[in-house]
């Protein structure tokens, strides 16, 4: 089968897929996210047609988005079997109490050895497999022409143009493209569990930085004291880390600066330390205590960031991470076929890709 | 993968056994297929939601029950229905060999019995992509 194209079916055309999308209907938002995952150029009209509103230059600037909460994205990340579907599955059930329409997608790795991928969220996703307010998508991280991040934004922009109010993503959260996904979010849940040293070693390494909401889950184990000791304990260093840094700081607008994300960044970005310490909510998702409690502590989030602008500013980053992934993707691919055709030389594709750059800058 | 076929592995009926479903899910996996898995005791109405959701190109129906009569007459017209009439219908399991000429009445591609080597599923799956 050509790049590009979905799978082995009849083809939807663009326009009347957009037109249904819009409309809300389930077949064709998930044909359009199929659309979107293949990368053709059926996804590049299909995101064209549903630009005005939602699509990826609008998604940065829609003034909408500034004033309200809701459509939101939220993050949840986490180990393997740390329960994040069973919490989103709760998740889900708290937007749908508050009347939300939610759409999740729930990211798995492809298997490296077969090309093949074994999606298992959505078992634990089973009390809304009956209802129409509830969209649950399965994705796996290869397979994607335009780069992983890219299609999680285009599917998220898509989802918002069908109307869904809240959109959950889960990703395991170790590979470099599932970092990216999570930069699409406006808030993110870190699940951890007890009993597992190599958590605290992943939260250390830096996962911690892009959370906003720690959750620790499985709190019906033992364990659960010295994980919340854990947890505060990195929190803290990293807090004074970055406090200690603010005074050596660069101006807001440097380029290459970290988003600001926590209250501590933002300082260290030059910006007054307004964002709260990131919460630390106990769960145990699997009869849903401590819910109440974690949808207070993503709300308070969202809330916060938007009086603040840094959820304005978040969203206006996602545009860049999905178009640079896009980017990459495109440039690793036409190397490779170049290598491909006979070995070549780092300074000469150099040049090539100059003068590519060149050409499309005198079109522009 | 440039033609990653989606498949649903669905488990509907009441009976709780699915090491087989899931020897299935595990094994076209393993062929380079992204297989979803519903888990156990799914209804046709559930069933059908995943599978349109999920926009995979086909489904594969795990029943040892016995109620393969009722249910999959009733997955097969949701599909129908909803939109979903393009989608590779497979089926495996107990089912007694006089009741395979109805079930591929209704739509339903192919009847593996317990035992069936994965490969003529996949055979099966191949055949079916080739001819589209
Ligand atoms: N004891 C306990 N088990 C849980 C809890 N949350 C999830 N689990 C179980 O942990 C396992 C993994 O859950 P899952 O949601 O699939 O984890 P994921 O891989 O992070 O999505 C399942 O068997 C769940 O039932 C919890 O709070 N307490
Ligand atoms: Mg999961």
């Amino acid at each position: 089968m050509a790049e590009g194209q979905v799978g082995p079916r009849r083809r939807t055309d663009p326009a009347d897929l957009a037109a249904r999308v819009r409309a809300g209907e389930t077949r064709a938002v998930a044909r359009a996210i199929s659309v979107v995952e293949a990368g053709g150029p059926d996804a590049t009209e299909l995101m064209q047609l549903l630009a005005p509103t939602s699509g990826p230059a609008h998604d940065a600037v829609r003034p909408r988005e500034r004033s309200l909460v809701a459509p939101r994205v939220i993050g949840v990340t986490g180990p393997p079997g740390a329960g994040k579907s069973t919490l989103i599955n709760q998740l889900v059930r708290q937007e749908r109490a508050a009347e939300r329409r939610v759409a999740v997608l729930a990211v798995d790795p492809t298997s490296p050895f077969s090309g093949g991928a074994l999606l298992g969220d959505r078992i634990r996703m089973d009390l809304h497999s009956t209802d129409d307010g509830v969209f649950i998508r399965s994705m796996a991280t290869r397979g994607h022409h335009g780069g992983l991040s890219a299609a999680a934004f285009e599917t998220v922009t898509l989802l918002r143009a069908a109307g869904f109010d809240t959109t959950i993503v889960e990703t395991v959260g170790v590979g470099q493209s599932e970092v990216g996904i999570l930069s699409l979010s406006d808030v993110v849940l870190l699940v951890l569990i007890p009993g597992s040293g190599d958590d605290i070693q992943a939260i250390k390494a830096g996962v911690m930085e892009i959370a906003d909401v720690y959750v620790l889950n499985k709190a019906d184990r033992p364990g659960i004291d010295a994980l919340e000791r854990a947890v505060r304990g990195a929190l803290g260093e990293t807090y004074l880390f970055a406090a200690d840094r603010a005074h050596h700081t660069v101006p807001t607008d440097e380029p290459g600066e970290a988003p600001a994300r926590t209250g501590a960044r933002r300082e260290s970005a030059g910006v007054p330390l307004t964002s709260p310490v990131p919460a630390i909510v106990r769960t145990v998702a699997t009869d849903g205590s401590g819910l109440e409690d974690l949808v207070t502590a993503v709300e308070r989030y969202l809330a916060h960031s938007l009086e603040t602008g840094a959820l304005a500013e978040r969203r206006e980053r996602r545009f860049a991470a999905a178009a640079e992934d896009v980017a990459v993707v495109e440039i690793k691919r036409w190397v490779r076929e170049r290598h491909e055709s006979g070995a070549i030389q780092p300074s000469e594709l150099r040049t090539a890709l100059r003068n590519a750059l060149d050409t499309i800058r005198r079109h522009e | 993968m440039d033609d990653a076929i989606r498949i649903l592995i669905g488990k509907p009926g009441l009976d709780g056994h699915d090491r087989g479903a899931k020897y299935i899910a595990r094994a076209l996996r393993d062929a380079g297929y992204e297989v979803i898995y519903s888990g156990i005791r799914q209804t046709p109405e559930a069933l059908v939601n995943m599978a349109l959701q999920e926009d995979v190109d086909v489904l594969g129906l795990s029943l040892l029950s016995g109620a393969h009569n009722e249910l999959f007459p009733r997955i097969m017209s949701l599909l129908n229905e909803k939109g979903g009439d393009d989608i590779l219908v497979f089926a495996g399991g107990i089912i007694p060999d006089e009741d395979i000429p109805g079930l591929k009445d209704i739509g339903i591609a192919e009847v593996f019995p317990p035992g069936s080597p994965i490969q003529a599923v996949i055979d099966v799956i191949e055949k079916w992509r080739k001819d589209r």
